[in-house]
């Protein structure tokens, strides 16, 4: 037992740290193993490319639609040295932004994933509230997408599980706000980080090679 | 001649009194703690993107410091309130966040920002900013109550050696 004030008051300052970081590793638990892949028509850029983006993003989410014209500025600047990944993160308090995901894939089956990504993002305002009419199906029409293969794809239980598939991603990543961007798997939250410093980093990972 | 009577009168306490002040200190220690903890387990970015939804801090570096400091500070005052080190520092230092908390949040009422989400208690819990202005309003007021119980017979400062009052 010490018996200095000091040293007891050392004793006692150490218990409070090791408490502080024993509850946060806890917490936090352990690293789980993912990768960046995903469907080829979810993709953008070489595969090869010295930078990879991955973005989770929700189709109901407005600050997820305040993203496209950042990213797409980005992926204009850097061109060939970018690789971009689209990933479902749809929020549980969106209702229909898990159905938008499975109907943003089904356009992307038929190659036209990213004109009906531009088109949910530019119609929130239309769809989300719309009540008793389907218009996803209207934009897949007016998309020129086969009606039948795209309805039939939508009931798939397998285009729900993809979408599934990346929400886990999501949460072994510890995704809690959307849409969250990982550039060469350093996490920026926001359209705002991803301009703000994520460009900074993109920088300095094309300097460094 | 009588002496005059020059001791000062004790007024008796209440037997309630030191076990409200260490509840008192247990019920912020424990917020801060259970609010500090996800928050410092989490990536920073995600409570760096809150900070910056209050609009006061201009720059992103310093939001991001922010983001990485403050929920290891409401953490180890926390448990250091909850195990009686340097009791009164630590009642203060709460009082003191919970206060810069009720100022920010009355700031984003007044300004008409919409919050996604407040960032106080951790991001599983998100109340409205008015019951986030009153619950930290109470624990200010329980904060005020830990530091003028100060350290008791159960805190690490009485082992420490600066005794109990």
């Amino acid at each position: 037992m010490p018996r200095s004030v000091f040293a007891r008051r050392l004793w006692s300052g150490s218990a409070v740290v090791l408490a502080s970081v024993a509850s946060v590793l806890i917490i936090r638990g352990r690293h789980k193993a993912y990768a960046s892949d995903a469907p080829a028509y979810r993709q953008k850029g070489p595969a090869a490319a010295r930078v990879t983006i991955v973005e989770f993003s929700d189709f109901q989410c407005p600050a997820c639609g305040y993203a496209v014209e950042p990213v797409q500025r980005l992926l204009g600047l850097y061109g060939q040295d970018v690789r971009f990944v689209f990933k479902h993160f749809p929020l549980k308090q969106h209702a229909k932004a898990r159905a938008a995901a499975a109907a943003a894939d089904c356009a992307g089956r038929q190659g036209k994933f990213w004109e009906f990504h531009d088109r949910l993002y530019a119609s929130q305002a239309d769809w989300v509230p719309a009540q008793g009419k389907d218009p996803l199906a209207d934009y897949a029409r007016d998309l020129g997408l086969d009606s039948a293969a795209f309805s039939a794809c939508r009931a798939d239980p397998a285009t729900a599980a993809a979408v599934e598939k990346d929400l886990q991603e999501g949460n072994d990543r510890w995704v809690l706000s959307t849409p969250t961007f990982f550039i060469n798997d350093k996490r920026f939250s926001g359209s705002r980080q991803l301009t703000d410093r994520g460009v900074l980093w993109i920088d300095r990972i094309l300097k460094k090679k | 001649m009588d002496r005059p009577n020059t001791e000062k009168e004790v007024i008796p306490r209440h037997p309630a009194l030191p076990w409200l002040g260490i509840a008192a200190r247990m019920l912020v220690g424990l917020v801060l703690v259970m609010s500090g903890t996800y928050k410092a387990a989490a990536p920073p970015e995600e409570f760096a993107l809150v900070i910056d939804a209050y609009r006061m801090i201009p720059s992103a570096d310093l939001i991001q410091a922010m983001a990485v400091f403050l929920p290891w500070l409401e953490l180890l005052v926390g448990f250091a309130l909850i195990l009686g080190y340097f009791t009164r520092h630590c009642a203060v230092a709460a009082a003191g966040m919970f206060g810069v908390f009720i100022t920010a949040i009355l700031s984003i009422k007044l300004r008409g920002i919409d919050l996604p989400n407040c960032g106080c208690f951790g991001f599983g819990f998100h109340p409205q900013p008015l019951q986030t202005a009153i619950m930290d309003a109470l624990l200010f007021g329980a904060a005020l109550l830990a530091y003028r119980h100060g350290p008791d017979r159960l805190s690490l400062d009485n082992w420490g050696g600066s005794g109990y009052n």
